[in-house]
Protein backbone atom coordinates (compact mmCIF):
# COMPACT_ATOMS: atom_id res chain seq x y z
CA UNK A 1 0.00 0.00 0.00
CA UNK A 2 1.42 3.64 -0.86
CA UNK A 3 1.39 5.88 1.31
CA UNK A 4 2.47 8.75 -0.50
CA UNK A 5 5.80 10.29 -0.78
CA UNK A 6 6.86 13.03 1.02
CA UNK A 7 6.74 16.89 -0.46
CA UNK A 8 9.83 17.41 -2.63
CA UNK A 9 9.32 19.17 -5.39
CA UNK A 10 11.45 18.93 -8.37
CA UNK A 11 11.78 21.64 -11.58
CA UNK A 12 8.14 20.16 -13.07
CA UNK A 13 6.21 19.84 -9.80
CA UNK A 14 2.93 21.70 -10.25
CA UNK A 15 2.81 22.46 -6.46
CA UNK A 16 6.08 24.64 -6.50
CA UNK A 17 5.24 26.33 -9.97
CA UNK A 18 2.11 27.42 -7.95
CA UNK A 19 3.74 28.77 -5.52
CA UNK A 20 5.90 30.87 -7.74
CA UNK A 21 3.53 32.53 -9.21
CA UNK A 22 2.34 34.53 -5.72
CA UNK A 23 1.89 38.31 -6.66
CA UNK A 24 4.77 40.18 -5.69
CA UNK A 25 4.25 44.16 -5.47
CA UNK A 26 6.89 45.95 -7.54
CA UNK A 27 8.22 49.59 -8.54
CA UNK A 28 10.21 49.68 -11.56
CA UNK A 29 13.47 51.09 -11.51
CA UNK A 30 14.30 52.01 -14.94
CA UNK A 31 12.00 52.42 -18.13
CA UNK A 32 11.05 48.32 -19.45
CA UNK A 33 9.94 48.34 -23.29
CA UNK A 34 7.27 46.91 -24.37
CA UNK A 35 5.81 45.91 -20.53
CA UNK A 36 3.02 48.95 -21.10
CA UNK A 37 0.26 45.67 -20.18
CA UNK A 38 1.32 45.44 -17.17
CA UNK A 39 -0.40 48.53 -16.82
CA UNK A 40 -3.39 49.45 -18.60
CA UNK A 41 -3.99 52.93 -17.72
CA UNK A 42 -1.18 54.00 -18.33
CA UNK A 43 -2.14 53.31 -22.34
CA UNK A 44 1.70 53.04 -23.56
CA UNK A 45 3.85 50.35 -25.31
CA UNK A 46 6.50 51.09 -22.79
CA UNK A 47 6.56 50.77 -18.58
CA UNK A 48 8.11 53.85 -17.35
CA UNK A 49 10.31 53.95 -14.26
CA UNK A 50 8.99 54.67 -10.92
CA UNK A 51 5.57 52.86 -11.42
CA UNK A 52 4.13 50.84 -8.82
CA UNK A 53 2.86 47.26 -10.27
CA UNK A 54 2.91 43.30 -9.35
CA UNK A 55 4.50 40.45 -10.78
CA UNK A 56 4.47 37.05 -10.12
CA UNK A 57 7.44 36.02 -7.75
CA UNK A 58 9.43 33.86 -10.27
CA UNK A 59 9.36 37.02 -12.49
CA UNK A 60 10.26 39.38 -9.81
CA UNK A 61 13.27 37.18 -8.58
CA UNK A 62 14.99 37.49 -11.26
CA UNK A 63 13.94 40.93 -12.10
CA UNK A 64 15.25 42.29 -8.81
CA UNK A 65 18.64 40.47 -8.18
CA UNK A 66 21.13 43.06 -7.33
CA UNK A 67 23.45 42.99 -10.19
CA UNK A 68 20.88 43.31 -12.51
CA UNK A 69 18.32 45.86 -10.97
CA UNK A 70 15.38 46.76 -13.14
CA UNK A 71 12.56 46.40 -10.44
CA UNK A 72 12.77 47.29 -6.44
CA UNK A 73 10.69 43.99 -5.03
CA UNK A 74 8.38 44.51 -1.82
CA UNK A 75 7.06 41.48 0.38
CA UNK A 76 3.35 40.52 -0.64
CA UNK A 77 1.87 41.60 2.42
CA UNK A 78 0.95 38.40 3.92
CA UNK A 79 4.66 37.58 4.40
CA UNK A 80 5.33 41.62 6.16
CA UNK A 81 6.25 42.13 9.25
CA UNK A 82 2.88 42.36 10.87
CA UNK A 83 1.70 39.52 9.35
CA UNK A 84 5.12 38.08 10.66
CA UNK A 85 4.36 39.02 14.11
CA UNK A 86 0.92 37.27 14.04
CA UNK A 87 2.61 34.23 13.13
CA UNK A 88 5.19 33.86 16.03
CA UNK A 89 2.34 35.11 18.48
CA UNK A 90 0.31 31.83 17.59
CA UNK A 91 1.00 29.99 14.58
CA UNK A 92 -2.04 27.17 15.50
CA UNK A 93 -4.74 29.96 14.77
CA UNK A 94 -3.95 31.20 11.61
CA UNK A 95 -5.63 30.06 8.34
CA UNK A 96 -2.72 29.74 6.24
CA UNK A 97 -4.90 28.09 3.75
CA UNK A 98 -7.10 31.50 3.11
CA UNK A 99 -3.49 33.33 3.64
CA UNK A 100 -1.94 31.40 0.49
CA UNK A 101 -2.35 27.94 -0.08
CA UNK A 102 1.20 26.96 -1.00
CA UNK A 103 2.62 28.92 2.48
CA UNK A 104 5.71 27.79 3.05
CA UNK A 105 6.58 26.84 -0.88
CA UNK A 106 6.41 30.73 -1.43
CA UNK A 107 7.69 31.61 1.58
CA UNK A 108 10.92 29.04 0.37
CA UNK A 109 10.91 31.46 -2.75
CA UNK A 110 10.33 34.28 -1.28
CA UNK A 111 13.73 33.84 1.23
CA UNK A 112 15.71 33.64 -1.76
CA UNK A 113 13.99 37.25 -2.95
CA UNK A 114 16.53 40.55 -3.00
CA UNK A 115 14.67 42.36 0.10
CA UNK A 116 16.27 43.26 3.74
CA UNK A 117 13.57 40.88 5.07
CA UNK A 118 13.40 37.66 3.31
CA UNK A 119 16.02 36.25 5.59
CA UNK A 120 13.59 36.40 8.23
CA UNK A 121 10.39 35.10 6.12
CA UNK A 122 13.08 32.02 5.36
CA UNK A 123 13.78 31.81 9.20
CA UNK A 124 10.46 31.71 10.64
CA UNK A 125 8.69 29.20 8.27
CA UNK A 126 9.97 26.20 9.88
CA UNK A 127 9.17 27.33 13.33
CA UNK A 128 5.43 28.07 12.23
CA UNK A 129 5.57 24.79 10.68
CA UNK A 130 6.37 22.63 14.03
CA UNK A 131 4.31 24.14 16.13
CA UNK A 132 1.45 23.97 13.60
CA UNK A 133 2.50 19.88 13.07
CA UNK A 134 2.11 19.12 16.84
CA UNK A 135 -1.07 20.45 17.41
CA UNK A 136 -2.06 18.08 14.25
CA UNK A 137 0.29 15.51 15.67
CA UNK A 138 -3.29 13.64 17.30
CA UNK A 139 -5.70 15.46 15.20
CA UNK A 140 -5.51 12.42 12.39
CA UNK A 141 -7.12 10.50 14.86
CA UNK A 142 -10.05 11.93 15.01
CA UNK A 143 -11.84 10.92 11.09
CA UNK A 144 -14.29 13.55 11.19
CA UNK A 145 -13.85 15.89 13.23
CA UNK A 146 -10.66 17.62 15.04
CA UNK A 147 -9.92 18.47 17.89
CA UNK A 148 -11.23 21.95 19.52
CA UNK A 149 -9.60 24.20 21.28
CA UNK A 150 -11.16 22.46 24.77
CA UNK A 151 -9.17 19.27 24.18
CA UNK A 152 -7.54 18.16 27.68
CA UNK A 153 -4.10 19.83 27.28
CA UNK A 154 -5.64 23.35 26.23
CA UNK A 155 -3.29 23.08 22.91
CA UNK A 156 -5.36 24.54 20.58
CA UNK A 157 -5.71 21.66 17.69
CA UNK A 158 -5.25 22.95 13.82
CA UNK A 159 -8.49 23.06 11.57
CA UNK A 160 -8.45 20.89 8.49
CA UNK A 161 -9.66 23.93 6.42
CA UNK A 162 -6.31 26.24 8.17
CA UNK A 163 -4.19 24.08 6.67
CA UNK A 164 -1.86 24.73 3.28
CA UNK A 165 -0.73 22.59 0.63
CA UNK A 166 2.00 21.09 2.45
CA UNK A 167 0.03 20.25 5.99
CA UNK A 168 -2.33 19.03 4.49
CA UNK A 169 -0.66 16.25 2.84
CA UNK A 170 1.23 15.22 5.39
CA UNK A 171 -2.68 15.52 7.56
CA UNK A 172 -4.21 13.10 4.51
CA UNK A 173 -1.03 10.63 4.93
CA UNK A 174 -1.62 10.08 8.60
CA UNK A 175 -4.93 9.75 8.64
CA UNK A 176 -4.60 7.41 6.21
CA UNK A 177 -2.47 4.71 7.82
CA UNK A 178 -4.62 5.52 10.93
CA UNK A 179 -7.72 4.13 8.77
CA UNK A 180 -6.01 1.58 7.32
CA UNK A 181 -5.05 0.15 11.14
CA UNK A 182 -8.69 0.58 11.87
CA UNK A 183 -10.15 -1.81 8.99
CA UNK A 184 -7.37 -4.10 9.68
CA UNK A 185 -8.67 -4.08 13.50
CA UNK A 186 -12.65 -4.81 12.62
CA UNK A 187 -11.79 -7.01 9.39
CA UNK A 188 -11.18 -11.06 9.69
CA UNK A 189 -7.95 -11.71 9.02
CA UNK A 190 -7.87 -13.22 5.27
CA UNK A 191 -5.92 -16.61 5.61
CA UNK B 1 6.33 4.46 2.20
CA UNK B 2 5.12 1.94 4.99
CA UNK B 3 3.70 -1.27 5.19
CA UNK B 4 0.27 -1.69 6.03
CA UNK B 5 -1.80 -3.97 8.71
CA UNK B 6 -2.26 -6.27 6.24
CA UNK B 7 1.20 -6.82 5.13
CA UNK B 8 2.43 -7.12 8.44
CA UNK B 9 -0.30 -9.69 9.09
CA UNK B 10 1.68 -11.54 6.54
CA UNK B 11 4.74 -11.15 8.26
CA UNK B 12 3.67 -12.19 11.13
CA UNK B 13 2.24 -15.59 9.45
CA UNK B 14 5.68 -16.72 9.65
CA UNK B 15 6.26 -16.60 12.94
CA UNK B 16 6.88 -20.48 14.37
CA UNK B 17 4.17 -21.75 17.06
CA UNK B 18 3.69 -24.83 18.65
CA UNK B 19 0.70 -27.40 17.13
CA UNK B 20 -0.53 -30.78 18.20
CA UNK B 21 -1.62 -32.67 15.11
CA UNK B 22 -3.49 -35.61 14.31
CA UNK B 23 -2.30 -37.41 11.40
CA UNK B 24 1.04 -38.03 9.91
CA UNK B 25 3.54 -35.90 7.79
CA UNK B 26 7.06 -36.56 6.67
CA UNK B 27 9.40 -34.10 6.70
CA UNK B 28 8.72 -31.09 4.40
CA UNK B 29 11.34 -28.68 2.65
CA UNK B 30 10.47 -25.13 2.12
CA UNK B 31 12.75 -22.70 1.03
CA UNK B 32 12.03 -20.99 4.39
CA UNK B 33 13.37 -24.38 6.44
CA UNK B 34 11.84 -27.81 7.23
CA UNK B 35 8.62 -28.55 8.77
CA UNK B 36 8.13 -31.36 10.69
CA UNK B 37 7.90 -34.22 10.45
CA UNK B 38 4.38 -34.38 12.21
CA UNK B 39 2.86 -37.34 14.45
CA UNK B 40 -0.34 -37.52 16.18
CA UNK B 41 0.00 -36.18 19.70
CA UNK B 42 3.49 -35.19 19.25
CA UNK B 43 3.79 -31.36 19.67
CA UNK B 44 5.58 -29.93 16.81
CA UNK B 45 6.85 -26.19 15.43
CA UNK B 46 5.45 -24.91 12.31
CA UNK B 47 4.68 -21.55 10.99
CA UNK B 48 1.95 -19.64 11.55
CA UNK B 49 0.51 -19.99 8.46
CA UNK B 50 0.42 -23.20 8.40
CA UNK B 51 -0.90 -23.97 12.07
CA UNK B 52 -3.98 -21.70 10.88
CA UNK B 53 -4.49 -23.67 8.11
CA UNK B 54 -4.44 -26.92 9.62
CA UNK B 55 -6.40 -26.00 12.38
CA UNK B 56 -8.91 -24.76 10.26
CA UNK B 57 -9.59 -28.10 8.47
CA UNK B 58 -9.46 -29.79 12.29
CA UNK B 59 -6.29 -31.19 11.85
CA UNK B 60 -4.61 -30.32 14.49
CA UNK B 61 -4.58 -27.68 17.89
CA UNK B 62 -2.49 -24.72 18.06
CA UNK B 63 -0.95 -24.31 21.55
CA UNK B 64 -1.06 -20.59 22.00
CA UNK B 65 2.14 -19.04 23.07
CA UNK B 66 3.27 -19.25 26.57
CA UNK B 67 2.61 -14.85 26.98
CA UNK B 68 -1.04 -15.48 25.55
CA UNK B 69 -2.29 -15.90 28.76
CA UNK B 70 -4.23 -13.42 31.81
CA UNK B 71 -0.88 -13.50 34.24
CA UNK B 72 1.32 -12.08 31.66
CA UNK B 73 -0.60 -9.53 29.67
CA UNK B 74 -1.40 -8.13 33.44
CA UNK B 75 1.96 -8.09 34.26
CA UNK B 76 3.17 -6.66 30.65
CA UNK B 77 -0.21 -3.61 31.17
CA UNK B 78 1.02 -2.95 34.21
CA UNK B 79 5.06 -2.51 33.62
CA UNK B 80 3.82 -0.49 30.16
CA UNK B 81 1.55 1.76 32.25
CA UNK B 82 4.12 2.22 34.70
CA UNK B 83 7.07 2.87 33.03
CA UNK B 84 8.19 6.03 30.87
CA UNK B 85 9.86 4.14 28.29
CA UNK B 86 8.45 1.52 25.90
CA UNK B 87 8.45 -2.08 27.27
CA UNK B 88 9.45 -4.85 26.24
CA UNK B 89 6.92 -7.33 24.16
CA UNK B 90 6.73 -10.84 23.62
CA UNK B 91 6.41 -10.98 20.28
CA UNK B 92 7.55 -8.95 17.61
CA UNK B 93 3.84 -8.99 15.79
CA UNK B 94 2.36 -9.31 18.68
CA UNK B 95 -1.34 -8.03 17.57
CA UNK B 96 -1.30 -9.39 14.36
CA UNK B 97 -0.44 -13.41 15.82
CA UNK B 98 -3.43 -12.16 18.74
CA UNK B 99 -5.45 -11.50 16.02
CA UNK B 100 -4.97 -14.37 14.07
CA UNK B 101 -5.64 -17.21 16.78
CA UNK B 102 -8.06 -15.93 18.47
CA UNK B 103 -10.03 -16.52 15.02
CA UNK B 104 -8.68 -19.86 14.39
CA UNK B 105 -8.99 -21.09 17.96
CA UNK B 106 -10.50 -19.28 20.09
CA UNK B 107 -11.04 -22.60 22.09
CA UNK B 108 -7.54 -22.87 22.67
CA UNK B 109 -7.26 -19.89 24.33
CA UNK B 110 -7.72 -19.76 28.26
CA UNK B 111 -10.02 -17.18 29.47
CA UNK B 112 -10.42 -15.76 25.37
CA UNK B 113 -12.22 -12.67 25.74
CA UNK B 114 -10.22 -11.09 28.61
CA UNK B 115 -6.86 -11.79 26.74
CA UNK B 116 -8.25 -9.83 23.56
CA UNK B 117 -9.35 -7.29 26.07
CA UNK B 118 -5.29 -7.31 27.54
CA UNK B 119 -4.17 -7.30 24.33
CA UNK B 120 -6.24 -4.45 23.50
CA UNK B 121 -5.49 -2.56 26.31
CA UNK B 122 -1.46 -2.61 25.89
CA UNK B 123 -2.06 -1.92 22.22
CA UNK B 124 -4.08 1.72 23.28
CA UNK B 125 -1.57 2.24 26.41
CA UNK B 126 1.42 2.08 24.10
CA UNK B 127 -0.07 4.10 20.92
CA UNK B 128 -0.88 7.00 23.26
CA UNK B 129 2.67 6.88 24.58
CA UNK B 130 3.47 6.91 21.02
CA UNK B 131 1.84 10.07 20.01
CA UNK B 132 2.72 11.52 23.20
CA UNK B 133 6.50 11.08 22.65
CA UNK B 134 5.82 12.26 19.10
CA UNK B 135 4.01 15.71 20.22
CA UNK B 136 7.21 15.70 22.67
CA UNK B 137 9.46 15.13 19.92
CA UNK B 138 7.93 17.95 17.90
CA UNK B 139 8.08 20.69 20.78
CA UNK B 140 11.63 21.13 21.23
CA UNK B 141 13.18 24.15 19.68
CA UNK B 142 16.13 22.19 18.62
CA UNK B 143 15.43 19.40 16.82
CA UNK B 144 17.35 16.52 18.67
CA UNK B 145 19.30 14.15 17.10
CA UNK B 146 18.06 11.34 18.11
CA UNK B 147 14.90 9.76 20.58
CA UNK B 148 14.45 6.18 22.13
CA UNK B 149 12.61 3.99 20.40
CA UNK B 150 13.51 0.63 21.78
CA UNK B 151 11.06 -1.63 21.82
CA UNK B 152 8.33 -0.35 19.48
CA UNK B 153 7.02 -3.40 17.02
CA UNK B 154 6.74 -3.35 13.54
CA UNK B 155 2.97 -2.08 13.59
CA UNK B 156 3.19 0.37 15.90
CA UNK B 157 6.48 1.91 14.01
CA UNK B 158 4.40 1.69 10.63
CA UNK B 159 1.33 3.48 11.80
CA UNK B 160 3.49 6.25 12.92
CA UNK B 161 5.99 6.73 9.89
CA UNK B 162 4.02 8.68 7.48
CA UNK B 163 3.46 11.18 9.89
CA UNK B 164 6.48 11.57 11.75
CA UNK B 165 9.08 11.23 8.79
CA UNK B 166 6.89 13.70 6.83
CA UNK B 167 7.10 16.11 9.42
CA UNK B 168 10.67 16.10 10.19
CA UNK B 169 11.66 15.65 6.58
CA UNK B 170 9.70 19.16 5.50
CA UNK B 171 11.14 20.98 9.35
CA UNK B 172 14.50 20.02 7.99
CA UNK B 173 13.75 21.32 4.24
CA UNK B 174 12.76 24.69 5.52
CA UNK B 175 15.53 24.94 7.83
CA UNK B 176 18.32 23.67 5.12
CA UNK B 177 16.62 26.30 2.91
CA UNK B 178 16.65 29.35 5.19
CA UNK B 179 20.40 28.36 6.10
CA UNK B 180 21.21 28.29 2.36
CA UNK B 181 19.56 31.65 1.49
CA UNK B 182 20.77 33.46 4.24
CA UNK B 183 24.80 32.00 3.14
CA UNK B 184 23.83 33.07 -0.82
CA UNK B 185 22.67 36.74 0.50
CA UNK B 186 26.12 37.25 3.01
CA UNK B 187 27.93 36.15 -0.18
CA UNK B 188 26.08 38.40 -2.44
CA UNK B 189 26.64 41.53 -0.01
CA UNK B 190 29.91 40.78 0.23
CA UNK B 191 30.30 40.68 -3.13
CA UNK B 192 28.71 43.96 -4.53
CA UNK B 193 31.54 45.28 -2.10
CA UNK B 194 34.38 43.17 -3.05
CA UNK B 195 32.90 42.50 -6.22
CA UNK B 196 35.37 39.40 -6.07
CA UNK B 197 34.80 36.78 -8.76
CA UNK B 198 32.48 34.31 -7.00
CA UNK B 199 29.33 35.49 -9.14
CA UNK B 200 29.07 31.70 -10.76
CA UNK B 201 29.58 30.52 -6.84
CA UNK B 202 26.98 32.58 -6.14
CA UNK B 203 24.32 32.40 -8.13
CA UNK B 204 24.66 28.45 -8.45
CA UNK B 205 24.08 28.46 -4.29
CA UNK B 206 20.82 30.87 -4.74
CA UNK B 207 19.58 28.31 -7.68
CA UNK B 208 19.79 25.00 -4.98
CA UNK B 209 18.09 26.99 -2.77
CA UNK B 210 15.35 27.88 -4.75
CA UNK B 211 14.32 23.69 -4.72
Amino acid sequence: MDLGDSFNPNYFSLPDILASHVRVPCKTEVPLMHFGFLDPALASEDLPANISTELPLWAAQVMSKANRKYVTAELPKLYKESYRDALKADPGVVDLNKMSPNFYQSGLHLSTLNHREAEEVGAILPTVLQVRLRSMADSFLYETKLKTADDENGVSGLKESHMDALEHKIFEDSKKSYKSLLSWLEKPATT
Amino acid sequence: MSLSPKELEYLAECEPVQIVSNFHMKKMSLISGDIGPLRPGIPCQVPLWMAVNLSRSAKCKIIPPDWMNVDVLQRIKHEEKNSPLFTHMPAEHYMAIGKLLFQACPGEIKDCDEVKTLMKDIWDTRYAKLRRSVKLFLSQEELPLFAQVDHLTMMEMCQIRPFLTHSLEQIYRLKKTASLAQAANEESQNMSTTMSSSIGHSQSQQSQSQR
